[in-house]
């Protein structure tokens, strides 16, 4: 049951992660690699405030994604001045430079060693250290995320950012700053990446530069491609599959020393059959 | 001095793997991902070769290249080829091309382990070679002639031979070389099979100098994407050049600024040139708009 609430946990802080990187690569069309960075900035403003500045959980929250935001808007200026390949390429880059930056700066990360004994959090005097109740926090915040979302794109402003997908020189034409419009949405749906780097920091207690590199990008960019650009709800669909399907290859009986490298493989093929049947994705709205 | 010359050797590796990455893309315009880690896979075999039926290194090496090569042709002609033919975006061919780049890797990673090996020609270490205060090693000086002798072969082939006009008219205007009566498929599989083969054997270089792992592809890639950028994607002098100079700068940043930061330098100099110079040093096609 333990390991069921705990691959639940993942699941939903996952869905959390695909739903903000699908309102920026979705809806946007801002196909973004550098999502898991913004996770990582969350998870390590929670971690650091947390264990050596004495902070509770909330403001360390809110800290980090005041943080967050403020670097995803400095990251907007170069990487929205680009398109396409060069943008996938740029975002790419900022997300091994932030990478450099978290294994590098040991004074403040810890570096390789990463951060230990990170806490459950702690709110109006209820704690969440039990499973059942950590999962309902997250999944509380999931839903809400999922309304946020889906409230936003249905409104004008979501459809505007529709139509910068589809052809941002008539939306320009049209009189709307497409900038300005790329620009916020990229800070939200960075901004929702940090709640969810909080909340996996502490989780798993522990956090180091190697969670938040290239891999974990690519496995949200996967989900939401898999589960269909511009479609809330086939990224949580996304998030299920690629969590639980190579979760499932442990009772195949597969040696445990190939389990990662299989685990992998099921990614990149996952790539390669939506690409060749279905480029859409399962529930998406348009293909890339 | 020293950090000059290091970086002109890295760069004679990045430099090589830059032209054949180019080579490739000039002729079907997405990034081919997946030739970085068949370049690695050609380490692989190359030191497979070696260690096993104890071959010259040199032989190994074209061995290895050779099967990387026919690779090459094949990932193009059963994996892009389908999709090209349905006029998928640059942007599919790319996601295709790193999901089969994860799964040759992790096919990598399975067979010869996640460790780190190197390549050595010859059995006992020598000193370097010093001269006018600089010191070189035996295998940086095999890492730059092979890069020189390799370029230029290369150039010889494209200018001064039909099969190289017709790469280069590829290049230009693919729709035009079809409508002229040039067999166009067997022409992108010979740019597979050159592009990859010397890919391979960039890769080989790489090995002799820091060793492979099978997370080297990315990097490998990234590293010919990022010269090629530099130089001016298309042009096979730009990629010379951007290749040289991403090696002489990522030294000169290890060298002020600590080895951690090496990908740091590499990035940062992409960005510049695609914000302020995205046409490269020699502009020829613009990367998207």
């Amino acid at each position: 049951m333990d390991y069921f609430l705990h691959l639940a946990i993942v699941v939903t802080i996952f869905s959390i992660l695909a739903m903000s990187l699908n309102y920026v690569a979705g809806f946007t069309g801002i196909l973004s690699l550098s999502h898991a960075t913004f996770y990582g900035i969350g998870a390590y403003a929670t971690a650091i405030l947390t264990t050596q500045y004495g902070f509770s959980f909330v403001p360390s929250v809110v800290i980090g994604m005041v943080l967050t935001a403020i670097i995803a808007y400095a990251a907007s200026f170069p990487i929205l001045k680009l398109k396409e390949d060069s943008l996938v390429l740029v975002s790419f880059g900022f997300s091994i430079i932030m990478f450099n930056v978290m294994l590098n700066w040991t004074s403040l990360t810890k570096g390789p060693l990463g951060i230990k004994g990170i806490m459950a959090p702690e709110i109006l005097g209820v704690n969440f250290f039990s499973k059942p109740y950590f999962f309902a926090l997250v999944l509380a915040v999931a839903i809400i995320t999922y309304f946020f979302f889906k409230r936003i794109t249905s409104s004008p402003y979501g459809i505007i950012m529709k139509g910068i997908r589809e052809n941002q020189t008539v939306a320009a034409v049209n009189g709307h700053n497409v900038l300005r419009y790329q620009r916020s949405v990229f800070v939200v749906g960075a901004v929702f990446a940090a709640i969810a780097g909080s909340f996996t920091a502490t989780f798993l207690a522990f956090i180091e530069p190697k969670l938040f590199e290239l891999m974990p990008s690519m496995l949200i960019l996967i989900m939401i491609i898999l589960g269909g650009m511009a479609s809330l709800k086939g990224s949580v669909l996304g998030a299920f599959i690629l969590i639980l399907v190579p979760e499932a290859l442990r009772f195949l009986g597969l040696p445990p020393s190939i389990l990662a490298e299989v685990q992998q493989m099921i990614y990149g093929l996952v790539l390669i059959l939506v690409m060749y049947l279905r480029p859409q994705g399962l529930m998406g709205e348009y293909k890339i | 001095m020293q950090i000059l010359v290091n970086g002109i050797i890295v760069g004679g590796i990045y430099a090589l793997m830059a032209v054949g990455f180019n080579l490739i893309f000039s002729s079907v315009r997405f990034f081919h991902l997946l030739y970085g880690i068949i370049a690695v896979l050609g380490i692989y075999l190359t030191r497979f070769f070696l260690l096993t039926f104890e071959l010259n290194f040199f032989v190994s090496m074209l061995i290895g290249a050779g099967i990387s090569g026919l690779l090459g042709m094949a990932a193009w002609q059963w994996l892009y080829k389908p999709l090209m033919d349905r006029k998928a975006s640059s942007l599919v061919m790319m996601v295709v091309s790193f999901g089969a780049l994860i799964i040759v890797q992790n096919l990598i990673a399975m067979i010869w382990k996640n460790n780190t090996y190197s390549i050595s020609i010859s059995d006992t270490i020598k000193e370097g070679y010093h001269f006018l205060g600089i010191t070189i090693t035996f295998n940086q000086l095999v890492i730059l002639f092979t890069s020189l002798i390799l370029v230029i072969l290369l150039e010889l082939f494209l200018n001064r031979t039909k099969y190289g006009m017709a790469i280069r008219a590829i290049g230009d205007n693919a729709e035009l070389t079809t409508i002229l009566g040039l067999k166009t498929n067997q022409i992108i599989l010979m740019v597979f099979f050159i592009g990859t083969f010397i890919s391979s054997i960039a890769g080989t270089m790489v090995a002799l100098e820091i060793g492979v792992r099978p997370t080297y592809g990315l990097f490998l890639v990234l590293k010919a994407i990022i010269a090629s950028i530099i130089g001016g994607i298309g042009s096979m002098r730009g990629a010379m050049l951007g290749g040289l100079l991403l090696g002489v700068v990522e030294n000169i940043g290890i060298y002020y600024l600590g080895g951690g930061w090496q990908e740091v330098t590499a990035f940062l100099l992409l960005t510049v040139f695609l914000l302020f110079l995205p046409q490269g040093m020699f502009n020829k096609v613009q990367v998207s708009n």
